[in-house]
């Protein structure tokens, strides 16, 4: 999450200072929101919880509308206030139906009063409620509605941001709360998380199918993702909650490397580009920047030998282990349906007549970053499988 | 003691942002480059700490 924010500050620099309007006010935002972020990661009671949500958030809606003379922007910024304040409002609901049934706000507390028994109707509605709220913020379906607008509006950097570490935080925060603090209630949290699962993934998945804007398909990518990193938390047990986190270490790297290139499309008067019919031929006019792009392509569609294909194994593998085979095998059918929007780009850049170049671009660190990301998702990224395991093995055998 | 190590992570980001907003607000659009670095920096800074906030 913090080099994704890292990386969101270094790349932002270099584009927005191409259009004369950065302002330092860019990063402090990023900043505050990766406190958030660290917060709600670590949170152990819900108030925590909420504050490190709100402290994200907060900074987000203004991140989204940063560029103020752009109608988009802005109209992203106020879409995501408005449905984001929606949630923070049913979350609370959550929160407080949990607290007035529980009398506590530790998730240690919360646990023990499910372990009690039976869980009252009201705990119910409250795990219900909560659950809502942190799935509009990780944008799973049904509570997606906001991604593509927000993503394709808000300027590219933020979105790069939006679709990494807050995203990561949101289903990091899930986890830890549908572990530790509705541990016992595992078979009512896991029909909801089974069901947001699978309507993210194959909604994601034909949803992307009609775009023309790669932010918003890159939108549709990301609903698809938290799909499949679902299918990890459906399996609850540290193997589960292990393979969440692999996954979404996995994720942020493909989809920030995804990004990074999204920075690097400009016509050839400077402007950013960011229709899918603007990589036309690409691989002809600049086939290091196609090659590229393919790589996290292919790696997000979670084709072997790229290393995107090793966290969607981990996810299933525990789903698998869990007992949950048939929610593993809808994944897989998933994954393929998936691969085609993904293809398609692929498809666009080498078998299409070539379109208007684009520029040079002059971004040293940039095509550093890029050169970087595609070597950890190339194969090369399975030399990565142990330590990153034990890593995740060891964050996720603390919530038990 | 232990209590706010938990939390010096989380204290460090906060703080930092708040330093870095009181150092745009008067350097303007002219520090705008040492605080994007100086914020690339806080953000990879930050420690892991002990899995709790309270």
């Amino acid at each position: 999450m913090f080099p994704a924010a890292a990386v969101a500050i270094i790349a932002a620099h270099g584009w927005f200072e191409r259009d004369h309007e950065h302002s330092s006010e860019y990063a402090v935002l990023i900043v505050f929101a990766a406190a958030g972020m660290s917060v709600m990661v670590s949170a152990t009671s819900l108030v925590s919880l909420y504050v490190g949500l709100e402290l994200q958030s907060l900074a987000a809606y203004v991140l989204a509308s940063y560029r103020r003379t752009d109608e988009r922007s802005a109209e992203a910024g106020l879409k995501y206030f408005v449905l984001g304040a929606l949630a923070s409002g049913i979350l609370l609901y959550g929160i407080s139906l949990l607290y007035g049934f529980t009398g506590t706000m530790s998730f240690n507390g919360i646990a023990a009063a499910f372990a009690r028994g039976a869980p009252s109707l009201g705990l119910l509605f409250g795990l219900v409620f909560v659950l809502a709220g942190l799935a509009f913020k990780a944008s799973a379906v049904p509570f997606h509605m906001w991604t593509p607008d927000v993503y394709e509006g808000a300027p590219t950097p933020v979105t790069m941001f939006f679709g990494t570490a807050p995203k990561a935080a949101a289903v990091l925060l899930a986890t830890r709360l549908c572990i530790e603090g509705l541990g016992p209630a595992t078979d009512a949290w896991r029909q909801i998380v089974i069901f947001a699962a699978l309507a993210s993934i194959f909604l994601g998945a034909v949803a992307a199918y009609g775009q023309t804007n790669i932010k918003r398909l890159l939108a549709y990518s990301s609903i698809n993702n938290v799909g499949f990193a679902m299918v990890g938390l459906a399996a609850a047990g540290p193997k589960g909650a292990s393979s969440v986190l692999f996954y979404m270490a996995v994720y942020i790297v493909m989809t920030l490397g995804a990004f990074l290139c999204v920075l690097w499309m400009r016509d050839a008067e400077g402007r950013p580009v960011e229709s899918i019919a603007s990589l036309s031929g690409l691989s002809q006019t600049r086939p290091a920047f196609a090659a590229a792009i393919a790589i996290f392509m292919f790696s997000l569609a979670g084709i072997p030998p790229l290393f995107g294909f090793w966290p969607k194994l981990v996810v299933f593998t525990a789903a698998v282990n869990a007992g949950y085979t048939a929610l593993a095998v809808a994944g897989i059918l998933g994954t393929v349906v998936g691969a085609y929007y993904y293809l398609k780009i692929v498809k666009v850049m080498y078998m299409d007549e070539p379109a208007e170049p684009y520029a040079k671009p002059n971004q040293p660190l940039q095509g550093l970053l890029i050169l970087l990301a595609a070597l950890l998702v190339s194969p090369l990224g399975y030399l990565l499988i142990g330590p990153l395991g034990s890593l995740t093995d060891k964050a996720a055998g603390s919530l038990f | 003691m232990t209590r706010f190590a938990a939390i010096l992570p989380e204290m460090i980001l906060a703080l930092g942002g708040t330093v870095l907003m009181m150092l745009a607000a008067f350097t303007g659009r002219r520090g705008s480059t040492l605080i994007s670095k100086l914020a690339g920096v806080a953000a990879l800074r930050r420690m892991p700490g002990p899995n709790s906030t309270g």
